[in-house]
Protein backbone atom coordinates (compact mmCIF):
# COMPACT_ATOMS: atom_id res chain seq x y z
CA UNK A 1 0.00 0.00 0.00
CA UNK A 2 2.75 2.32 0.94
CA UNK A 3 4.53 1.49 -2.29
CA UNK A 4 1.43 2.27 -4.29
CA UNK A 5 1.09 5.72 -2.69
CA UNK A 6 4.71 6.35 -3.46
CA UNK A 7 4.22 5.35 -7.07
CA UNK A 8 1.31 7.83 -7.51
CA UNK A 9 3.12 10.48 -5.64
CA UNK A 10 6.15 10.11 -7.75
CA UNK A 11 4.34 10.38 -11.04
CA UNK A 12 4.72 13.79 -12.54
CA UNK A 13 1.66 15.77 -13.64
CA UNK A 14 1.07 17.15 -17.11
CA UNK A 15 3.39 19.89 -18.10
CA UNK A 16 2.04 23.36 -18.92
CA UNK A 17 2.61 22.81 -22.61
CA UNK A 18 0.83 19.49 -22.54
CA UNK A 19 -2.09 21.09 -20.74
CA UNK A 20 -2.27 23.97 -23.23
CA UNK A 21 -2.10 21.60 -26.19
CA UNK A 22 -4.80 19.40 -24.66
CA UNK A 23 -6.97 22.46 -23.93
CA UNK A 24 -6.47 23.77 -27.49
CA UNK A 25 -7.33 20.44 -29.04
CA UNK A 26 -10.35 20.12 -26.77
CA UNK A 27 -11.54 23.63 -27.70
CA UNK A 28 -11.15 22.89 -31.40
CA UNK A 29 -13.12 19.66 -31.00
CA UNK A 30 -15.88 21.40 -29.02
CA UNK A 31 -16.05 24.32 -31.45
CA UNK A 32 -16.23 21.89 -34.36
CA UNK A 33 -19.01 19.96 -32.70
CA UNK A 34 -20.99 23.11 -31.98
CA UNK A 35 -20.58 24.50 -35.45
CA UNK A 36 -21.84 21.15 -36.75
CA UNK A 37 -24.75 21.34 -34.34
CA UNK A 38 -25.52 24.90 -35.44
CA UNK A 39 -25.53 23.74 -39.03
CA UNK A 40 -27.86 20.88 -38.22
CA UNK A 41 -30.10 23.20 -36.26
CA UNK A 42 -30.18 25.67 -39.16
CA UNK A 43 -31.15 22.94 -41.58
CA UNK A 44 -33.76 21.71 -39.16
CA UNK A 45 -35.21 25.21 -38.80
CA UNK A 46 -35.42 25.58 -42.57
CA UNK A 47 -37.10 22.21 -42.88
CA UNK A 48 -39.53 23.09 -40.12
CA UNK A 49 -40.38 26.30 -41.96
CA UNK A 50 -40.94 24.34 -45.16
CA UNK A 51 -43.18 21.89 -43.32
CA UNK A 52 -45.05 24.76 -41.71
CA UNK A 53 -45.58 26.44 -45.07
CA UNK A 54 -46.63 23.14 -46.57
CA UNK A 55 -49.13 22.44 -43.82
CA UNK A 56 -50.66 25.87 -44.21
CA UNK A 57 -50.89 25.40 -47.98
CA UNK A 58 -52.52 22.02 -47.55
CA UNK A 59 -55.05 23.29 -45.02
CA UNK A 60 -56.03 26.21 -47.22
CA UNK A 61 -56.37 24.12 -50.37
CA UNK A 62 -58.44 21.53 -48.51
CA UNK A 63 -60.74 24.20 -47.19
CA UNK A 64 -61.21 25.90 -50.57
CA UNK A 65 -61.64 22.57 -52.39
CA UNK A 66 -64.22 21.32 -49.91
CA UNK A 67 -66.38 24.40 -50.45
CA UNK A 68 -65.90 24.72 -54.18
CA UNK A 69 -66.58 21.02 -54.79
CA UNK A 70 -70.24 21.69 -53.92
CA UNK A 71 -70.50 24.57 -56.34
CA UNK A 72 -71.24 24.33 -60.06
CA UNK A 73 -69.39 25.19 -63.27
CA UNK A 74 -71.78 28.04 -64.01
CA UNK A 75 -71.70 29.29 -60.42
CA UNK A 76 -68.06 30.35 -60.47
CA UNK A 77 -66.40 33.56 -61.52
CA UNK A 78 -62.65 34.09 -61.72
CA UNK A 79 -60.94 37.46 -61.50
CA UNK A 80 -57.51 38.55 -62.65
CA UNK A 81 -55.29 41.34 -61.49
CA UNK A 82 -52.72 43.17 -63.62
CA UNK A 83 -49.85 41.65 -61.71
CA UNK A 84 -51.34 38.26 -62.10
CA UNK A 85 -50.09 37.69 -65.63
CA UNK A 86 -53.54 36.68 -66.80
CA UNK A 87 -54.38 34.05 -64.21
CA UNK A 88 -57.03 34.69 -61.62
CA UNK A 89 -56.22 35.72 -58.10
CA UNK A 90 -59.72 35.78 -56.79
CA UNK A 91 -62.65 33.45 -57.08
CA UNK A 92 -66.33 34.01 -56.42
CA UNK A 93 -68.72 31.09 -56.20
CA UNK A 94 -72.11 30.05 -54.90
CA UNK A 95 -72.68 27.40 -52.27
CA UNK A 96 -75.87 25.61 -51.26
CA UNK A 97 -74.82 25.61 -47.58
CA UNK A 98 -76.78 27.92 -45.33
CA UNK A 99 -75.51 29.76 -42.25
CA UNK A 100 -75.77 26.59 -40.15
CA UNK A 101 -73.83 24.54 -42.66
CA UNK A 102 -76.99 22.79 -43.82
CA UNK A 103 -77.03 21.64 -47.44
CA UNK A 104 -80.20 23.11 -48.94
CA UNK A 105 -82.04 21.63 -51.91
CA UNK A 106 -85.14 22.93 -53.62
CA UNK A 107 -88.25 20.84 -54.21
CA UNK A 108 -86.87 19.41 -57.42
CA UNK A 109 -83.77 18.12 -55.65
CA UNK A 110 -81.41 20.68 -57.14
CA UNK A 111 -79.10 22.79 -54.97
CA UNK A 112 -80.74 25.89 -53.58
CA UNK A 113 -77.91 28.42 -53.63
CA UNK A 114 -77.64 30.13 -50.27
CA UNK A 115 -74.37 32.03 -50.08
CA UNK A 116 -71.79 33.68 -52.25
CA UNK A 117 -68.22 33.07 -51.15
CA UNK A 118 -65.09 34.82 -52.36
CA UNK A 119 -61.42 33.98 -51.82
CA UNK A 120 -59.16 36.88 -52.63
CA UNK A 121 -55.42 37.39 -52.29
CA UNK A 122 -54.13 40.84 -51.34
CA UNK A 123 -50.70 40.83 -52.92
CA UNK A 124 -49.47 43.79 -50.92
CA UNK A 125 -50.06 42.25 -47.53
CA UNK A 126 -49.93 38.59 -48.63
CA UNK A 127 -53.21 38.09 -46.81
CA UNK A 128 -55.79 35.66 -48.13
CA UNK A 129 -59.33 36.82 -47.39
CA UNK A 130 -62.47 34.75 -47.37
CA UNK A 131 -65.65 36.77 -47.72
CA UNK A 132 -69.25 35.69 -47.85
CA UNK A 133 -72.73 37.11 -48.19
CA UNK A 134 -76.19 35.59 -48.18
CA UNK A 135 -77.98 35.44 -51.51
CA UNK A 136 -81.49 35.15 -50.17
CA UNK A 137 -81.50 38.22 -47.94
CA UNK A 138 -84.14 40.72 -49.03
CA UNK A 139 -82.11 43.72 -47.99
CA UNK A 140 -78.90 42.48 -49.48
CA UNK A 141 -76.40 40.98 -47.15
CA UNK A 142 -73.08 42.76 -46.61
CA UNK A 143 -69.90 40.82 -47.17
CA UNK A 144 -68.31 39.41 -44.04
CA UNK A 145 -64.58 38.92 -44.37
CA UNK A 146 -62.02 36.92 -42.45
CA UNK A 147 -58.31 36.43 -42.93
CA UNK A 148 -57.59 32.82 -43.80
CA UNK A 149 -53.84 33.14 -44.22
CA UNK A 150 -51.22 35.81 -43.65
CA UNK A 151 -48.52 33.99 -45.54
CA UNK A 152 -49.73 33.58 -49.07
CA UNK A 153 -47.75 34.71 -52.06
CA UNK A 154 -49.71 33.29 -54.96
CA UNK A 155 -53.24 32.08 -55.66
CA UNK A 156 -54.33 30.86 -59.08
CA UNK A 157 -57.46 29.24 -60.43
CA UNK A 158 -57.90 27.78 -63.90
CA UNK A 159 -61.31 26.45 -64.88
CA UNK A 160 -62.02 23.95 -67.64
CA UNK A 161 -65.76 23.18 -67.72
CA UNK A 162 -66.46 21.34 -64.47
CA UNK A 163 -62.81 20.98 -63.48
CA UNK A 164 -60.98 23.63 -61.48
CA UNK A 165 -57.24 23.73 -60.89
CA UNK A 166 -56.25 25.44 -57.64
CA UNK A 167 -52.61 26.50 -57.22
CA UNK A 168 -51.24 28.30 -54.20
CA UNK A 169 -47.88 29.28 -52.76
CA UNK A 170 -47.47 29.91 -49.07
CA UNK A 171 -44.38 30.87 -47.11
CA UNK A 172 -43.04 30.77 -43.57
CA UNK A 173 -40.50 33.22 -42.14
CA UNK A 174 -38.12 32.58 -39.28
CA UNK A 175 -35.68 35.00 -37.68
CA UNK A 176 -32.45 33.46 -36.35
CA UNK A 177 -31.93 36.19 -33.74
CA UNK A 178 -29.15 37.97 -35.64
CA UNK A 179 -31.62 39.98 -37.71
CA UNK A 180 -31.34 37.54 -40.58
CA UNK A 181 -34.69 36.13 -41.73
CA UNK A 182 -35.08 32.98 -43.76
CA UNK A 183 -38.20 32.22 -45.82
CA UNK A 184 -39.40 28.83 -46.95
CA UNK A 185 -42.00 28.33 -49.69
CA UNK A 186 -44.53 25.62 -50.38
CA UNK A 187 -46.38 25.17 -53.66
CA UNK A 188 -49.57 23.19 -53.70
CA UNK A 189 -51.81 22.25 -56.62
CA UNK A 190 -55.04 20.32 -56.68
CA UNK A 191 -57.73 19.59 -59.23
CA UNK A 192 -61.34 19.79 -58.06
CA UNK A 193 -64.42 18.57 -59.88
CA UNK A 194 -67.37 20.93 -59.50
CA UNK A 195 -70.14 18.53 -58.58
CA UNK A 196 -73.30 20.61 -58.68
CA UNK B 1 -3.93 15.89 -4.89
CA UNK B 2 -3.20 18.08 -7.92
CA UNK B 3 -1.74 15.15 -9.83
CA UNK B 4 -4.95 13.17 -9.14
CA UNK B 5 -7.08 15.92 -10.70
CA UNK B 6 -4.84 16.24 -13.73
CA UNK B 7 -4.87 12.52 -14.25
CA UNK B 8 -8.73 12.44 -14.40
CA UNK B 9 -8.98 15.36 -16.86
CA UNK B 10 -8.75 12.92 -19.72
CA UNK B 11 -12.44 11.96 -19.05
CA UNK B 12 -13.58 15.43 -20.13
CA UNK B 13 -13.66 14.33 -23.78
CA UNK B 14 -16.16 11.67 -22.85
CA UNK B 15 -18.35 14.14 -21.01
CA UNK B 16 -18.22 16.66 -23.83
CA UNK B 17 -19.00 13.92 -26.34
CA UNK B 18 -21.96 12.80 -24.28
CA UNK B 19 -23.31 16.33 -23.91
CA UNK B 20 -22.94 16.95 -27.65
CA UNK B 21 -24.60 13.62 -28.42
CA UNK B 22 -27.45 14.42 -26.04
CA UNK B 23 -28.07 17.81 -27.64
CA UNK B 24 -27.86 16.26 -31.10
CA UNK B 25 -30.31 13.54 -30.11
CA UNK B 26 -32.76 16.10 -28.74
CA UNK B 27 -32.61 18.14 -31.94
CA UNK B 28 -32.89 15.08 -34.14
CA UNK B 29 -35.83 13.66 -32.19
CA UNK B 30 -37.65 16.98 -32.35
CA UNK B 31 -37.05 17.09 -36.10
CA UNK B 32 -38.14 13.48 -36.48
CA UNK B 33 -41.35 14.25 -34.63
CA UNK B 34 -42.11 17.05 -37.08
CA UNK B 35 -41.39 14.77 -40.02
CA UNK B 36 -43.55 11.98 -38.60
CA UNK B 37 -46.37 14.45 -37.94
CA UNK B 38 -46.13 15.73 -41.51
CA UNK B 39 -46.03 12.21 -42.85
CA UNK B 40 -49.18 11.32 -40.91
CA UNK B 41 -50.95 14.38 -42.25
CA UNK B 42 -50.03 13.56 -45.80
CA UNK B 43 -51.20 9.96 -45.31
CA UNK B 44 -54.50 11.21 -43.92
CA UNK B 45 -54.91 13.49 -46.91
CA UNK B 46 -54.22 10.61 -49.28
CA UNK B 47 -56.75 8.48 -47.44
CA UNK B 48 -59.38 11.23 -47.55
CA UNK B 49 -58.92 11.42 -51.34
CA UNK B 50 -59.30 7.64 -51.57
CA UNK B 51 -62.46 7.86 -49.48
CA UNK B 52 -63.87 10.58 -51.67
CA UNK B 53 -63.35 8.50 -54.82
CA UNK B 54 -64.62 5.39 -53.08
CA UNK B 55 -67.88 7.01 -52.08
CA UNK B 56 -68.16 8.49 -55.58
CA UNK B 57 -67.96 4.91 -56.87
CA UNK B 58 -71.04 4.18 -54.77
CA UNK B 59 -72.92 7.06 -56.40
CA UNK B 60 -71.95 5.76 -59.84
CA UNK B 61 -73.14 2.29 -58.85
CA UNK B 62 -76.48 3.80 -57.85
CA UNK B 63 -76.77 5.50 -61.22
CA UNK B 64 -75.93 2.20 -62.86
CA UNK B 65 -78.74 0.49 -60.93
CA UNK B 66 -81.22 3.10 -62.03
CA UNK B 67 -80.10 3.43 -65.63
CA UNK B 68 -79.92 -0.29 -66.29
CA UNK B 69 -82.99 -1.57 -64.58
CA UNK B 70 -85.17 -3.86 -66.68
CA UNK B 71 -88.56 -2.69 -65.59
CA UNK B 72 -89.18 1.04 -65.71
CA UNK B 73 -92.23 0.68 -63.49
CA UNK B 74 -90.22 -0.98 -60.74
CA UNK B 75 -86.81 0.48 -60.06
CA UNK B 76 -86.08 -2.16 -57.45
CA UNK B 77 -85.85 -5.00 -59.93
CA UNK B 78 -82.31 -6.10 -60.69
CA UNK B 79 -80.97 -7.27 -64.05
CA UNK B 80 -82.06 -10.85 -63.38
CA UNK B 81 -85.66 -10.00 -62.60
CA UNK B 82 -85.20 -10.38 -58.85
CA UNK B 83 -87.12 -8.04 -56.57
CA UNK B 84 -84.96 -5.85 -54.38
CA UNK B 85 -85.92 -4.52 -50.98
CA UNK B 86 -86.66 -0.86 -50.40
CA UNK B 87 -84.66 1.10 -49.62
CA UNK B 88 -82.05 -0.62 -51.72
CA UNK B 89 -78.91 -1.40 -49.74
CA UNK B 90 -75.80 -2.60 -51.49
CA UNK B 91 -72.16 -3.10 -50.59
CA UNK B 92 -69.39 -3.17 -53.16
CA UNK B 93 -65.77 -4.11 -52.48
CA UNK B 94 -62.67 -2.67 -54.11
CA UNK B 95 -59.59 -4.44 -52.76
CA UNK B 96 -59.69 -3.97 -48.97
CA UNK B 97 -61.94 -0.96 -49.29
CA UNK B 98 -65.69 -0.94 -49.59
CA UNK B 99 -68.59 1.36 -50.33
CA UNK B 100 -72.08 0.96 -49.01
CA UNK B 101 -75.02 2.58 -50.71
CA UNK B 102 -78.57 3.12 -49.60
CA UNK B 103 -80.97 4.26 -52.28
CA UNK B 104 -84.20 5.86 -51.11
CA UNK B 105 -87.29 6.53 -53.20
CA UNK B 106 -90.50 8.43 -52.55
CA UNK B 107 -91.80 5.63 -50.34
CA UNK B 108 -89.13 6.37 -47.76
CA UNK B 109 -88.90 10.13 -48.17
CA UNK B 110 -92.01 12.23 -48.16
CA UNK B 111 -91.71 15.03 -50.65
CA UNK B 112 -89.33 13.20 -52.96
CA UNK B 113 -90.76 13.28 -56.50
CA UNK B 114 -91.73 9.97 -58.06
CA UNK B 115 -88.89 9.85 -60.52
CA UNK B 116 -86.22 11.00 -58.10
CA UNK B 117 -83.95 9.16 -55.69
CA UNK B 118 -81.74 10.06 -52.77
CA UNK B 119 -78.54 8.05 -52.50
CA UNK B 120 -76.28 7.82 -49.50
CA UNK B 121 -72.88 6.37 -50.28
CA UNK B 122 -70.36 5.57 -47.53
CA UNK B 123 -66.80 4.77 -48.51
CA UNK B 124 -64.74 2.91 -45.89
CA UNK B 125 -61.05 2.02 -45.79
CA UNK B 126 -59.19 0.08 -43.09
CA UNK B 127 -56.40 1.66 -41.05
CA UNK B 128 -53.26 -0.22 -40.00
CA UNK B 129 -54.38 -0.16 -36.35
CA UNK B 130 -57.50 -2.13 -37.23
CA UNK B 131 -59.78 0.89 -37.08
CA UNK B 132 -61.66 2.27 -40.10
CA UNK B 133 -62.10 5.63 -41.80
CA UNK B 134 -65.22 6.54 -43.71
CA UNK B 135 -66.65 9.33 -45.83
CA UNK B 136 -70.29 9.87 -46.76
CA UNK B 137 -71.76 11.47 -49.85
CA UNK B 138 -75.43 12.18 -50.32
CA UNK B 139 -76.89 12.98 -53.72
CA UNK B 140 -80.25 13.38 -55.32
CA UNK B 141 -80.53 11.55 -58.62
CA UNK B 142 -83.04 12.45 -61.30
CA UNK B 143 -83.49 12.63 -65.01
CA UNK B 144 -83.30 15.96 -66.75
CA UNK B 145 -86.40 18.07 -66.29
CA UNK B 146 -88.80 17.10 -69.03
CA UNK B 147 -88.23 19.28 -72.04
CA UNK B 148 -91.05 21.77 -72.32
CA UNK B 149 -92.80 20.73 -75.52
CA UNK B 150 -95.84 22.94 -76.00
CA UNK B 151 -96.23 22.36 -79.76
CA UNK B 152 -95.09 20.35 -82.74
CA UNK B 153 -92.59 23.12 -83.44
CA UNK B 154 -91.39 25.14 -80.44
CA UNK B 155 -89.32 28.22 -81.07
CA UNK B 156 -87.19 29.20 -78.09
CA UNK B 157 -86.85 32.73 -79.38
CA UNK B 158 -83.98 34.87 -78.20
CA UNK B 159 -86.17 37.96 -78.62
CA UNK B 160 -84.27 39.55 -81.48
CA UNK B 161 -86.88 40.78 -84.01
CA UNK B 162 -84.21 40.88 -86.71
CA UNK B 163 -83.90 37.11 -86.66
CA UNK B 164 -85.74 35.37 -89.45
CA UNK B 165 -86.43 32.09 -87.79
CA UNK B 166 -88.87 30.52 -90.20
CA UNK B 167 -88.44 30.09 -93.92
CA UNK B 168 -91.44 28.12 -95.10
CA UNK B 169 -91.76 27.86 -98.86
CA UNK B 170 -95.10 27.82 -100.61
CA UNK B 171 -95.37 24.12 -101.30
CA UNK B 172 -96.76 20.99 -99.73
CA UNK B 173 -95.68 21.04 -96.12
CA UNK B 174 -97.72 20.77 -92.93
CA UNK B 175 -97.09 21.39 -89.27
CA UNK B 176 -99.65 19.52 -87.23
CA UNK B 177 -99.95 19.66 -83.45
CA UNK B 178 -102.62 16.95 -83.28
CA UNK B 179 -101.29 13.94 -81.45
CA UNK B 180 -100.40 11.24 -83.93
CA UNK B 181 -102.33 8.10 -83.06
CA UNK B 182 -104.60 9.70 -80.44
CA UNK B 183 -108.11 8.38 -81.17
CA UNK B 184 -109.75 11.47 -79.67
CA UNK B 185 -107.68 13.79 -81.83
CA UNK B 186 -106.24 15.66 -78.81
CA UNK B 187 -102.98 17.45 -79.18
CA UNK B 188 -101.07 20.70 -78.93
CA UNK B 189 -100.54 23.82 -80.96
CA UNK B 190 -98.83 23.56 -84.30
CA UNK B 191 -96.28 26.22 -83.42
CA UNK B 192 -95.37 27.77 -80.07
CA UNK B 193 -93.21 30.84 -79.94
CA UNK B 194 -92.13 33.15 -77.15
CA UNK B 195 -93.11 36.31 -78.93
CA UNK B 196 -95.34 36.40 -82.02
CA UNK B 197 -94.51 40.08 -82.28
CA UNK B 198 -91.07 39.08 -83.43
CA UNK B 199 -92.60 38.53 -86.83
CA UNK B 200 -93.20 34.80 -86.89
CA UNK B 201 -96.70 35.23 -88.30
CA UNK B 202 -95.33 37.62 -90.91
CA UNK B 203 -92.70 35.10 -91.81
CA UNK B 204 -95.42 32.51 -92.25
CA UNK B 205 -97.16 34.78 -94.75
CA UNK B 206 -99.94 33.09 -96.67
CA UNK B 207 -98.98 29.61 -95.51
CA UNK B 208 -100.89 29.88 -92.25
CA UNK B 209 -103.49 27.39 -93.45
CA UNK B 210 -100.89 24.67 -93.48
CA UNK B 211 -100.58 24.82 -89.72
CA UNK B 212 -103.01 22.89 -87.58
CA UNK B 213 -103.34 21.78 -84.02
CA UNK B 214 -105.85 20.64 -81.44
CA UNK B 215 -106.81 21.56 -77.91
CA UNK B 216 -107.06 19.16 -75.00
CA UNK B 217 -110.62 18.23 -75.94
CA UNK B 218 -109.73 17.42 -79.52
CA UNK B 219 -111.12 20.61 -81.08
CA UNK B 220 -109.31 21.46 -84.28
CA UNK B 221 -107.12 24.56 -84.32
CA UNK B 222 -106.24 26.05 -87.66
CA UNK B 223 -104.01 28.74 -89.14
CA UNK B 224 -103.32 31.57 -86.68
CA UNK B 225 -105.31 29.71 -84.02
CA UNK B 226 -102.78 26.89 -84.15
CA UNK B 227 -99.96 29.25 -83.21
CA UNK B 228 -99.38 29.82 -79.52
CA UNK B 229 -97.60 32.76 -77.98
CA UNK B 230 -95.87 31.47 -74.88
CA UNK B 231 -93.73 34.12 -73.17
CA UNK B 232 -92.59 31.60 -70.57
CA UNK B 233 -90.71 29.47 -73.05
CA UNK B 234 -87.08 29.15 -71.99
CA UNK B 235 -84.75 31.07 -74.22
CA UNK B 236 -81.77 28.85 -73.90
CA UNK B 237 -81.49 25.33 -75.25
CA UNK B 238 -77.76 25.19 -74.61
CA UNK B 239 -78.28 23.68 -71.16
CA UNK B 240 -80.09 20.78 -72.79
CA UNK B 241 -77.37 20.42 -75.40
CA UNK B 242 -74.74 20.26 -72.65
CA UNK B 243 -76.80 17.74 -70.72
CA UNK B 244 -77.19 15.40 -73.68
CA UNK B 245 -73.61 15.84 -74.75
CA UNK B 246 -72.42 13.95 -71.67
CA UNK B 247 -73.97 10.65 -72.64
CA UNK B 248 -75.15 10.98 -76.27
CA UNK B 249 -73.39 9.28 -79.15
CA UNK B 250 -71.29 12.01 -80.71
CA UNK B 251 -71.71 12.04 -84.49
CA UNK B 252 -70.09 15.45 -85.06
CA UNK B 253 -68.38 15.70 -88.41
CA UNK B 254 -69.82 12.46 -89.78
CA UNK B 255 -71.70 14.15 -92.65
CA UNK B 256 -74.65 11.79 -92.62
CA UNK B 257 -76.13 10.02 -89.63
CA UNK B 258 -74.52 6.54 -89.65
CA UNK B 259 -77.09 3.83 -90.44
CA UNK B 260 -76.15 1.75 -87.40
CA UNK B 261 -76.94 4.72 -85.15
CA UNK B 262 -80.39 5.40 -86.54
CA UNK B 263 -81.97 3.19 -83.89
CA UNK B 264 -85.15 1.17 -84.11
CA UNK B 265 -88.66 1.35 -82.79
CA UNK B 266 -87.52 -0.51 -79.68
CA UNK B 267 -84.11 1.08 -79.38
CA UNK B 268 -84.21 4.84 -79.34
CA UNK B 269 -80.84 6.52 -79.75
CA UNK B 270 -79.49 9.76 -78.34
CA UNK B 271 -77.27 11.51 -80.88
CA UNK B 272 -75.30 14.72 -80.55
CA UNK B 273 -73.80 16.67 -83.44
CA UNK B 274 -71.68 19.80 -83.19
CA UNK B 275 -72.35 21.39 -86.57
CA UNK B 276 -69.22 23.52 -86.25
CA UNK B 277 -67.46 20.35 -87.33
CA UNK B 278 -69.56 20.01 -90.47
CA UNK B 279 -73.14 19.86 -91.65
CA UNK B 280 -75.28 16.80 -91.09
CA UNK B 281 -77.91 15.11 -93.22
CA UNK B 282 -80.51 12.38 -93.29
CA UNK B 283 -81.55 11.42 -96.81
CA UNK B 284 -83.25 8.86 -99.02
CA UNK B 285 -85.64 6.62 -97.10
CA UNK B 286 -83.57 6.47 -93.92
CA UNK B 287 -85.56 6.41 -90.69
CA UNK B 288 -84.20 7.48 -87.35
CA UNK B 289 -85.49 6.96 -83.80
CA UNK B 290 -84.61 8.92 -80.69
CA UNK B 291 -83.29 12.33 -79.74
CA UNK B 292 -81.11 14.26 -82.14
CA UNK B 293 -79.32 17.20 -80.53
CA UNK B 294 -77.79 19.78 -82.87
CA UNK B 295 -75.35 22.36 -81.61
CA UNK B 296 -73.01 24.97 -83.02
CA UNK B 297 -73.32 26.82 -86.31
CA UNK B 298 -74.33 24.75 -89.32
CA UNK B 299 -77.14 22.93 -91.09
CA UNK B 300 -78.97 19.68 -90.55
CA UNK B 301 -80.85 18.67 -93.68
CA UNK B 302 -83.58 16.06 -93.97
CA UNK B 303 -84.37 15.28 -97.58
CA UNK B 304 -85.96 12.70 -99.87
CA UNK B 305 -88.41 10.49 -97.98
CA UNK B 306 -86.51 10.31 -94.71
CA UNK B 307 -88.27 10.02 -91.36
CA UNK B 308 -87.43 10.91 -87.78
CA UNK B 309 -89.35 9.53 -84.81
CA UNK B 310 -88.69 11.42 -81.60
CA UNK B 311 -87.29 14.83 -80.77
CA UNK B 312 -84.95 17.11 -82.71
CA UNK B 313 -83.30 19.82 -80.59
CA UNK B 314 -81.70 22.67 -82.52
CA UNK B 315 -79.47 24.40 -79.95
CA UNK B 316 -76.77 26.97 -80.62
CA UNK B 317 -77.11 28.53 -84.07
CA UNK B 318 -78.06 25.33 -85.85
CA UNK B 319 -80.38 25.49 -88.84
CA UNK B 320 -82.82 22.71 -89.66
CA UNK B 321 -83.80 22.30 -93.33
CA UNK B 322 -86.50 19.92 -94.44
CA UNK B 323 -86.68 19.36 -98.21
CA UNK B 324 -88.87 16.41 -99.11
CA UNK B 325 -89.83 14.77 -102.33
CA UNK B 326 -91.46 11.49 -103.33
CA UNK B 327 -93.36 10.42 -100.23
CA UNK B 328 -91.88 13.39 -98.47
CA UNK B 329 -90.05 13.92 -95.20
CA UNK B 330 -91.92 12.92 -92.03
CA UNK B 331 -91.11 13.90 -88.47
CA UNK B 332 -93.23 12.24 -85.80
CA UNK B 333 -92.50 13.87 -82.47
CA UNK B 334 -91.43 17.47 -82.04
CA UNK B 335 -88.80 19.99 -83.06
CA UNK B 336 -87.31 22.58 -80.72
CA UNK B 337 -85.19 25.37 -82.13
CA UNK B 338 -83.39 28.30 -80.52
CA UNK B 339 -81.34 30.96 -82.26
CA UNK B 340 -81.06 29.20 -85.58
CA UNK B 341 -83.67 28.82 -88.28
CA UNK B 342 -86.15 26.31 -89.64
CA UNK B 343 -86.73 25.89 -93.33
CA UNK B 344 -89.41 23.68 -94.91
CA UNK B 345 -89.63 23.04 -98.60
CA UNK B 346 -91.19 20.46 -100.89
CA UNK B 347 -93.23 17.67 -99.37
CA UNK B 348 -92.71 17.66 -95.62
CA UNK B 349 -94.84 16.86 -92.60
CA UNK B 350 -94.10 17.63 -88.99
CA UNK B 351 -96.54 15.81 -86.77
CA UNK B 352 -96.63 15.94 -82.98
CA UNK B 353 -96.48 12.48 -81.37
CA UNK B 354 -96.68 12.10 -77.60
CA UNK B 355 -95.85 8.40 -77.88
CA UNK B 356 -92.57 8.99 -79.69
CA UNK B 357 -91.67 11.84 -77.35
CA UNK B 358 -92.37 9.62 -74.35
CA UNK B 359 -90.20 6.85 -75.75
CA UNK B 360 -87.42 9.29 -76.45
CA UNK B 361 -87.64 10.72 -72.93
CA UNK B 362 -87.27 7.27 -71.40
CA UNK B 363 -83.79 7.09 -72.82
CA UNK B 364 -82.70 9.95 -70.57
CA UNK B 365 -80.21 8.80 -67.97
CA UNK B 366 -80.23 9.49 -64.26
CA UNK B 367 -77.92 12.34 -63.39
CA UNK B 368 -76.67 13.77 -60.12
CA UNK B 369 -79.00 16.67 -59.39
CA UNK B 370 -77.24 17.74 -56.23
CA UNK B 371 -74.04 16.51 -54.61
CA UNK B 372 -73.24 16.89 -50.95
CA UNK B 373 -70.06 16.03 -49.05
CA UNK B 374 -70.05 14.97 -45.41
CA UNK B 375 -69.28 18.25 -43.70
CA UNK B 376 -72.00 20.37 -42.17
CA UNK B 377 -75.52 18.96 -42.33
CA UNK B 378 -76.18 16.93 -45.45
CA UNK B 379 -79.60 16.22 -46.96
CA UNK B 380 -81.06 13.07 -45.48
CA UNK B 381 -84.42 11.31 -45.41
CA UNK B 382 -85.21 13.34 -42.29
CA UNK B 383 -84.42 16.81 -43.59
CA UNK B 384 -85.36 16.46 -47.26
CA UNK B 385 -87.34 19.54 -48.34
CA UNK B 386 -91.10 19.16 -48.26
CA UNK B 387 -93.01 19.64 -51.48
Amino acid sequence: MHRLINTIGNKKGLSLIETLVAASLGSIAILGSFSLLMGVEGTMTENCEAVQAQQEARNIVERIAREIRESGPDKIQLYSYPQGGGDAEAILFHTPRDADGRFVMDNSGKPDWQREIAYELDKNSNYLYRSQCYLLSDEGSPYQSEVVSKNMERLNFVQDNDMLLISIRTFADTSNGTGHTTRAYADFHTMVKLRN
Amino acid sequence: MLSFKLNNESGMAMIVAMVVTLIGTLIASSYMETVIHESRRSTRQKQSKQLLFLSEAGVEKSRYFLNNRDDLENPWLDGYGQMLDTPLEYTGYLAECRYEIILYDHNQISGLPLDQYLVQSIGTIPKPDGDEMSHTIRCSLAKLDALPIPAALSIFDDGDPEDEILNLQMVSWTIDGRDFGDPLGRGLYGIAVANIGDGVDTQLGTELAQITGADEWGNLLEAGGAISEDPDLPRDLDAYANYFREFAMDISGSGTIPIDLLGTENDYQILYADLNEGDLSLASIDTGYGILVLDGFGEFEMSGSSTWNGIIVGAGDSRISVRGYGDGVHIYGAILIANGAMEMDGIAHLQYSSENISRASQSFLYQVYSWCGDWGIPPSPENYPEQ
